[in-house]
């Protein structure tokens, strides 16, 4: 409810398209708690994390620590799978959900192309 | 992509039934087109894209609200494909066996309607996960485990009604099932057991109330739709203490599992332990191009490296003492000395495990019913990531394991994959699950596996073995093997979907159980 609230009165001042809303940053999270980070977790038994670290290289191995994986890709994925990876059905992850866990994924990428076109300019 | 119809079911009829199940449900739990392609099998084993392909699917969230929709499919003659997580991985995951089908999906359906503790069960719709049922209990602090299937994610109902196991004493899932609602093919719904008489309290107590024990008939079946179900818990035990034993050779597995009857039957070996062969055990924490880069399976002499590398056997048996400290004592020294009979055994609890990850510390967590992710790590082996299992059941007899396992790896290997299994212990009998680990990319692999599997069920038939679960892919295969007297069983099973069922709205083709109007086509 307070969150609810807080995103109300920030958003006209912010005015940002992506809302910066606490709500769906929350939603975001929780469905990559729920969903994802069994296997994409730094653990040793972390299934997702281990197969990057081997086929695209230690420094990508993180989801949440990617910056080269667009939006598109990863709702891609999360629905269609990738090879030991399946796909999730809508009903357990929403679109909703999905978009939230979409920005949450890649608020790293957002923010490290803000800076790379701020030098650019 | 291409939308997929059942026979005699026209686009229009299909659009009108599709229009009044969003009157159900509400439109955004309906899922076409794209939104409905996570429903298809990740891990396909052919290669004909027209095969298993559901043309979409609904989402209910009551048990009314499924009676609706059985309702509107038999109104329309919509064959329904019923899933309650989904997750059937290895078997066909949400997908159905007939195309153009509409994945009945349970998963809204996740209300955990009682925990309780003194008697150690559970009342669960279908929707609900291993992970929610075992938050729900650690926030509560309840004094209860769980017992998991390798995925932690899949469906405690689903699961139980595929006869899916585990590992800790309560391992047969559907042995462990106590009571259920159920609606039928025509859209009644029936509770079974103590739950058919209003006002009674045992519902989950007692399974078999009076008359015919009906609850099997709805299991690996399609008479019905399950939509509560009962679970016996394990109270905690007062002490737990996981251990792994090793085995050197291959062929130690017939004088392992002489050794394990006795001590299983008599249950002095407590849960539903597993003997696990080496590549199983070495995939979870690395792939095949780490020990090997040549074609085909991996030679000796790399599986010995194998074994250096990961101090694992060529065979690993994981098991747990559950009890009192003197208990587990005791049945230590009865297991330990029964063992180390076989040349070469070797005996760890989690404290003589160095290496991370470790195949003890990992099985350690599962056989005390944490549920985990972890074993996807296997499908990861060649980098492809498909899976199949092919379940062959067998007495526990030495015998029995040593003609199995070299039946079984002896083609596998001839087809060019490594051998990957385990067997798993139940009360009487041995699962031999050998898993087979293909790129699911490659059309020439779906072909070879193809190839494989039918001759593994034909072979495996001969010598009087039948598989206990499979993918939707061989179902027509398998129940083709269960065919004593003229196929009597199948005959009956025949009698009863049509009683109960008769339009065959739903799941039809599930264990090669077909509803009349579609016995003895092509698709049959
Ligand atoms: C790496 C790996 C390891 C695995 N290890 C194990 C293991 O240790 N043990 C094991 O048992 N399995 C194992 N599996 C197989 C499978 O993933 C699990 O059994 C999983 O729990 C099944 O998915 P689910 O629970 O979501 O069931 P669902 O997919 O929901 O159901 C399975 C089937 O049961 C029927 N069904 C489901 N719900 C209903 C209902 N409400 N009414 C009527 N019929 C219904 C349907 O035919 C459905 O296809 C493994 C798979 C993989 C990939
Ligand atoms: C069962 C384990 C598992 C779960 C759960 C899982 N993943 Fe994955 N994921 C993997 C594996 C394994 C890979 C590597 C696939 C490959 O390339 O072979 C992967 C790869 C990916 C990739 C591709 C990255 C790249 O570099 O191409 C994305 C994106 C991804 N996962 C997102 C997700 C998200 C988001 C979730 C949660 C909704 C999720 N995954 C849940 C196992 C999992």
């Amino acid at each position: 409810m307070r969150a609810h609230i807080l995103a109300i009165l920030a958003a006209p001042i912010v005015a940002l398209p992506a809302a910066a809303n606490a709500q769906e940053e929350g939603a975001g999270q929780a469905a990559y708690e729920r969903h994802c980070i069994q296997c994409h977790d730094t653990d040793d038994e972390a299934v997702g994390t281990l197969q990057l670290g081997r086929t695209r290289g230690e420094e990508l191995a993180l989801l949440t620590e990617r910056s080269d994986l667009t939006g598109e890709y990863i709702a891609a994925i999360v629905r269609n799978g990738l090879n030991a990876m399946p796909g999730f059905l809508p009903s357990e992850l929403t679109a909703a959900q999905l978009d939230a866990l979409v920005d949450y994924l890649t608020a790293a990428s957002a923010a490290s192309a803000a800076s790379r076109a701020t030098q650019a300019d | 992509m291409a939308d997929y119809l059942p026979p005699g079911v026209s686009e229009e009829v299909m659009a009108e039934a599709l229009e009044r199940f969003r009157q159900v449900v509400g439109s955004e739990w309906v899922f076409t087109g794209d939104d409905s392609i996570p429903y298809d099998d990740p891990y396909p084993v052919t290669n004909d894209e027209t095969l298993y392909r559901p043309h979409g699917a609904v989402a209910p969230a009551s048990t009314e609200e499924v009676q609706g929709i059985v309702q509107v499919a038999n109104e329309f003659g919509i064959p329904l494909w019923p899933v309650s997580r989904g997750k059937n991985f290895a078997y066909g995951g949400a997908a159905p066996v007939l195309s153009g089908s509409i994945v009945l999906d349970l998963n809204r359906m996740n209300r955990i309607l009682e925990v309780n503790e003194d008697f150690g069960y559970a009342l669960l719709e279908p929707g609900v996960s291993y992970y929610d049922l075992y938050n729900y209990i650690q926030e509560r602090g309840l004094r209860l485990w769980l017992d998991v299937p390798d995925p932690g994610w899949g469906s405690v109902v689903g699961n139980a009604l595929d006869h899916g196991v585990g590992y800790t004493p309560y391992g047969d899932h559907f042995g462990m099932q106590c009571g259920m609602e159920v609606v039928l093919g025509t859209g009644e719904a029936v509770r079974t057991g103590m739950g058919a008489m209003p006002g009674n309290n045992t519902w989950q107590l007692f399974k078999y109330g009076f008359g015919p024990y009906v609850d099997g008939m709805f299991s690996q079946s399609n008479f019905g739709i399950v939509t509560k179900m009962g679970i016996w818990l394990m109270p905690e035990p007062p002490g737990y203490r996981p251990y792994m034993i090793t085995f050197e050779r291959e062929e130690d597995i017939e004088q392992v599992i002489e050794i394990l009857r006795p001590l299983k039957v008599g249950m002095v070996i407590q849960n539903a332990a597993t003997v696990r062969n080496l590549v199983l055990d070495a995939a979870i924490s690395e792939t095949k191009s780490r020990y090997y880069s040549g074609d085909g399976p991996i030679p000796d002499s790399v599986a010995r490296d194998i074994m250096a590398d990961q101090e694992i056997g060529m065979w690993n048996f994981c098991g747990a003492l559950y009890g009192p400290p003197p208990v587990m004592d005791t049945l230590w020294t009865v297991i330990r000395d029964s063992f180390s009979a076989v040349p070469g055994a070797r005996f760890y609890f989690e404290e003589d495990r160095t290496r991370r990850p470790d195949i003890l510390i990992h099985r350690a967590e599962t056989m005390r019913g944490i549920p985990k992710l972890t074993e996807f790590g296997f499908l990861n082996w060649n980098g492809g990531g498909g899976h199949v299992g092919f379940s062959p059941v067998s007495p526990i007899t030495g015998a029995d394991a040593i003609r199995q396992y070299e039946m079984v790896s002896g083609r596998v290997r001839e087809y060019g994959f490594d051998y990957m299994g385990l067997m798993a212990i139940g009360w009487r009998d041995l699962h031999h699950v050998a898993v087979i680990v293909y790129d699911r990319n490659s059309p020439d692999e779906r072909t070879r596996i193809d190839e494989l599997f039918k001759i593994l069920v034909a072979e495996a038939a001969a010598e009087g073995y039948g598989e206990y679960r499979t993918h939707i892919g061989y179902m027509d295969e398998i129940a083709a093997t269960y065919n004593w007297n003229d196929n009597a069983l199948m005959k009956m099973h025949e009698k009863i979907k049509d009683a109960l069922d008769p339009n065959g709205i739903v799941a039809p083709g599930k264990s090669g159980i077909w509803p009349a109007h579609l016995r003895n086509t092509d698709s049959a």
